[in-house]
């Protein structure tokens, strides 16, 4: 029985496994009956002995076909192997035969690939890494909301009421970072940060001892035992990492505290906004007996891990019942309390979330322009190969192929691509960490393995995106017109309106990148106009902070501060020396305060204002203007009646347009027993919150009058900054030699940091529009150049018949600028309804801002102009002639 | 009467079919033909299981099979020895005496050892 002719032709192309056996079987039985019958056999006999000898056909034939699939799974599975390899090689020489393609090409890619790689680093380690604590995902940040206040704070007997009465927590936790300690017996005195923590902190968060124990919950209560716990840093750099710290003691306040542990290395006390963490960690509950601590005072973090199961809103609504029980069994202090609630990994972004989404979103849009680039690239080099593709299809190469031939050619090209984004990235997030020392998580920012995979997935997303297009487009080649010598095909055409559409879609993400950066440079230029309220040049300012342990009475502090400012102003150079408890820029103490001319029983309705106490010359050495009445005198002392002298906002928000000089205010409520104050003057208004927050509004208090050990030593000097620390270094050892000098930082430095995270975001973004219009005047470039050369013949045609070198320029440019216009209206409309995302990146100006989009759009236009003269001219040059005898 | 057949083992029927192959291309038949005619039915070979001794011979690589036509003019398929087939086969063969010279000498001692 022969096997049917389509069988065998089918098996010319893929071996039948089953036909095949059959047929073998078949002839061996025929040959075994006629072998037989030749030795004189009947036919039924041989036959029966045949089948007899073969035996049990079925499990033979299932036997063989096993085999023979496992031999033909293998055969398959290295002829793919094989031709992918062939796939590579081809594609690399076709790729190495054009090396001015390649390099545009792959640096084109790079840069798209290197500038998502960057950006994802920083995302991956700032926003996807979970924080370094046990079940981070269960960790909650708490805090009181009371009407008015802002702060995300709790206080301690709210925090205790809510710990005990709360279900929805498996426990809470409160610390203070703000605290910290002058450390003294240790070689020079030293000011140590500090975060106090309840006795349950460390257990909560999950965070371990490298050395000794951490602070747990016998170590929280006023009469425990005083200890401390050291950041592993501040081990290694104070201590010199030597073990035997554990049991010694230090001097903090010139109190005797034991060291009883180090933190692990890459524990992470807390994250609070872009500072380091502290150097010694202390137990609250020694120091709860303070006037800090009181129910009415805020000043805790607090910290909670959701019980089992618990959501955060059924946590919150259950704080938020404790609070109300708390609000009416402590009406004064508790009145209109309420309860916030948020995962600690969103309190830790909050800041730096809408930038880095601004940003990836920047650079997807770099990478989607440097797709279309390359895709235009490529679409030009696969119409000059158009006639390789038909003579491949003539020789019998399927479509298939060549369409795979090609994306291979395009996935090459994106993992080199991919492969040196990856360095531009290493480089380009060391950039960034120098650029941004203050970021959150700067630590955590590594090009590692995720980053590694996702720069290699979005290797072959690009490759396969820029690659398609084109491939696609080629695999439809007509054999004939392709293979006539100089036909160009019918497809050069759509080609070329592919290309044009891919240009077009270029210039629009260009415009939405201009725009972008083009609002954040605005909001950046008016941030760093904005009036602080003082002249910053030329003051250096230093922190100074007396131990409390050394100068108990308010006239002992005082007369140290007195003789500190006279050694400073005896110096030359330092005449205009000054201090105040803060810098003008920095956030002030408040305190809620009581006019006597409005009437408030609610003191919880109190107005809560900046308290800063200052030298009588504060106002004169740091340039702050006085508006009406006077600035604070030398004879504002104590014994003499107390004086204040409010900023512009305050005396605008309490008096109108009554004139408040002589008017009285007291800190706290009217009823307490603090002291009525009278307004003498009024001064200008300084940015205390930062330059983008309108002033709070401040009072000032003269020092003679007040208690003060620390606040800020300000000195307007035209002497280098160093030479000035060094005097006031100096100064301050002659009056107390344990007195550290601290953070000295020029008034100009302080402000520049105060819009470095601006900064930081525009500068990028800035960055990634520039590349953007690179690539995209280069796409105008490449297809406008590419036209005059597909339309010499019809150029040289048009000036046969009389066209003008500026008609043909006209001609070439216009076209350029139709794309360019096409593409700067679509990116507008992109712009304006994308621009919201930017709202909360902007300062002074609005998310449509006119000069922004006028600007970017008029860019484009100049620069699609300026790309589109070469060719033109070029064209305007053609010799008809020549030209029309080219083909 | 002859003795009964001998069970052959999966090994064993493997250097059968490569030594049957090792004069030329034969196909399934010849290589059953070749082994009942030289081992006079000794052993106890069903011929399917030579089909399946093929087939996997093919899937280790050792011996090689194309349709050709044979004597009669029927279509047939043909298995020739690869190279590493032929150095299978050596090496098996030289396994097998070694074996069979060891178990000869023992059985067939007729003094008893020291």
């Amino acid at each position: 029985m022969p096997s049917p002719t389509w069988r065998r032709y089918l098996r010319f192309w893929r071996t039948d496994v089953d036909a095949d056996l059959h047929e073998e079987f078949h002839f061996h039985v025929e040959a075994e009956i006629e072998y037989l019958i030749a030795r004189g056999w009947s036919a039924d006999a041989a036959r029966d002995e045949t089948l007899r000898r073969f035996g049990d056909f079925d499990a033979f034939r299932r036997g063989c076909r096993a085999a023979d699939q496992r031999r033909m799974g293998r055969a398959q599975r290295q002829e793919n192997l094989t031709v992918l390899a062939q796939d590579l090689r081809f594609a690399l020489r076709s790729l190495r035969r054009q090396p001015a393609f390649t390099a545009i090409a792959v640096i084109t890619l790079a840069l798209g690939i290197g500038a998502n790689t960057a950006i994802f680093s920083v995302i991956n380690g700032v926003m996807l890494k979970p924080l370094p604590y046990r079940e981070p995902k269960r960790l909650v940040m708490v805090w009181e909301t009371r009407p008015g206040g802002d702060r995300p704070l709790i206080s301690y007997p709210n925090y205790l009421d809510w710990r005990k009465r709360q279900r929805g927590f498996e426990d809470i936790a409160a610390y203070n970072p703000f605290a910290s300690f002058l450390m003294t017996g240790q070689g020079d005195a030293q000011n140590v940060d500090a975060t106090l923590v309840t006795g349950n902190y460390f257990r909560l968060v999950g965070i371990q001892a490298v050395l000794g124990r951490l602070i747990g919950p016998s170590d929280d209560s006023p009469g425990a035992a005083r200890v401390v716990v050291l950041r592993n840093g501040f081990f290694q750099s104070r201590f010199g990492g030597d073990p035997s710290i554990i049991g010694r003691t230090l001097l903090l306040d010139n109190i005797a505290y034991t060291v009883v542990g180090v933190l692990s290395p890459d524990a992470r006390v807390s994250y609070r906004a872009g500072d380091a963490d502290p150097d010694v960690v202390a137990p609250l509950g020694l120091f709860v007996n303070d006037a800090m601590y009181r129910r009415d005072s805020p000043v805790l973090f607090g910290v909670g891990r959701l019980g089992p199961g618990v959501s955060v809103e059924q946590a919150l609504a259950d704080l938020q019942r404790v609070s109300v029980e708390l609000r009416s069994e402590y009406p004064a202090e508790n009145s209109g309390l309420g309860a916030a609630a948020v995962p600690m990994m969103e309190m830790v972004v909050k800041f730096i979330k809408p930038a880095l989404e601004i940003l990836m979103a920047a650079v997807v849009f770099v990478l989607l322009i440097a797709c279309t680039n390359v895709a235009g690239l490529v679409l030009s080099r696969s119409a000059a190969r158009q006639r390789e593709f038909a003579l491949r299809t003539a020789l019998g190469a399927a479509r298939g192929r060549i369409v795979r031939q090609l994306l291979t050619e395009s996935v090459v090209l994106a993992l080199a691509g991919g492969t040196l984004g990856v360095g531009i990235a290493v480089l380009g997030v060391r950039l960034l960490a120098a650029a941004q020392p203050h970021m959150q998580r700067l630590d955590d920012i590594t090009v590692n393995q995720t980053v590694l995979l996702y720069a290699l997935i979005v290797s072959v997303v690009t490759g396969l995106l820029f690659g398609l297009a084109p491939a696609l487009r080629s695999g439809n080649t007509e054999l004939a017109s392709a293979l006539k010598v100089g036909g160009r095909g019918t497809s050069g055409a759509s080609k070329q309106r592919t290309r044009a559409l891919l240009t077009v879609a270029e210039v629009a993400f260009a415009v939405v990148l201009l725009t972008g950066a083009g609002l954040l440079m605005r909001s950046f230029a008016k941030l760093a106009a904005v009036d602080p309220g003082f002249r910053p040049s030329h003051v250096v300012a230093a922190s100074v902070r007396l131990s409390p342990g050394k100068y108990p009475s308010a006239e002992q502090g005082r007369a140290a501060l007195d003789q500190l400012l006279a050694t400073v102003r005896a110096i030359p150079g330092l005449e205009h020396a000054t201090i105040g408890s803060s810098t003008p820029i920095s956030p002030h103490e408040q305190a809620a305060v009581s006019f006597q001319s409005r009437h408030e029983h609610d003191a919880i309705r109190l107005p809560q204002l900046n308290v800063a106490i200052v030298e009588p010359n504060y106002f004169e050495t740091l340039g702050i203007p006085l508006a009406a009445g006077r600035t604070l005198a030398t004879s504002d002392v104590a014994g003499q009646p107390k004086v204040v002298v409010i900023s512009e906002r305050v005396a605008r928000k309490f008096f109108a347009n009554a004139s408040p000089i002589g008017e009285h205010l007291k800190l706290g409520p009217a009823n307490s027993t603090s002291a009525w104050r009278t307004i003498v003057g009024v001064v200008k208004d300084t940015r205390t919150d930062g330059l983008s927050e309108a002033p709070r509004g401040t009072l000032y208090l003269p020092r003679a009058q007040e208690e003060m050990l620390s606040g800020s030593l300000m000195v307007r000097s035209t002497l280098p900054t160093e030479q000035v620390a060094g005097l006031l270094r100096r100064s301050l050892r002659e009056v107390d030699r344990d007195v550290p000098l601290e953070s000295v930082q020029t008034m100009d430095a302080a402000m520049a940091q105060e819009v470095e995270g601006p900064k930081f975001s525009m500068v990028l973004l800035t960055l990634f529009a520039a590349v953007a219009l690179a690539l995209a005047s280069v796409g105008i470039y490449g297809v406008i150049s590419y036209n005059v050369t597909l339309r010499t013949t019809e150029i040289g045609v048009r000036v046969a018949l009389g066209a003008q070198r500026r008609d043909v320029v006209a001609l070439v440019v216009g076209q350029a600028m139709a794309m360019a216009g096409a593409g700067v209206g679509i990116g507008v409309l992109l712009a304006l309804w994308g621009g919201r995302s930017l709202h909360a990146m902007l300062f002074g100006v609005g998310p449509r801002d006119p000069m922004a989009l006028g600007g970017a759009s008029a860019f484009l236009l100049v620069v699609a102009l300026i790309a589109a003269l070469a060719p033109a001219l070029r064209a305007s040059r053609i010799d008809p002639t020549i030209a029309m005898r080219a083909d | 009467m002859p003795a009964p057949p001998v069970d052959v083992l999966q090994g064993t029927l493997d250097v059968l079919v490569l030594k049957a192959l090792s004069w030329g291309a034969r196909h399934g038949h010849g290589v059953a033909r070749v082994i009942r005619d030289t081992t006079s039915g000794t052993l106890d070979v069903t011929d399917g299981s030579l089909y399946v001794a093929l087939h996997r011979l093919e899937e280790r690589g050792l011996v090689e099979s194309e349709w050709g036509l044979s004597d009669k003019g029927k279509r047939a398929r043909f298995y020739t020895l690869t190279p590493a087939g032929r150095q299978h086969l050596k090496s098996e063969i030289a396994a097998w005496q070694r074996y069979a010279q060891s178990v000869s000498r023992l059985l067939t001692a007729t003094t008893q050892p020291a």
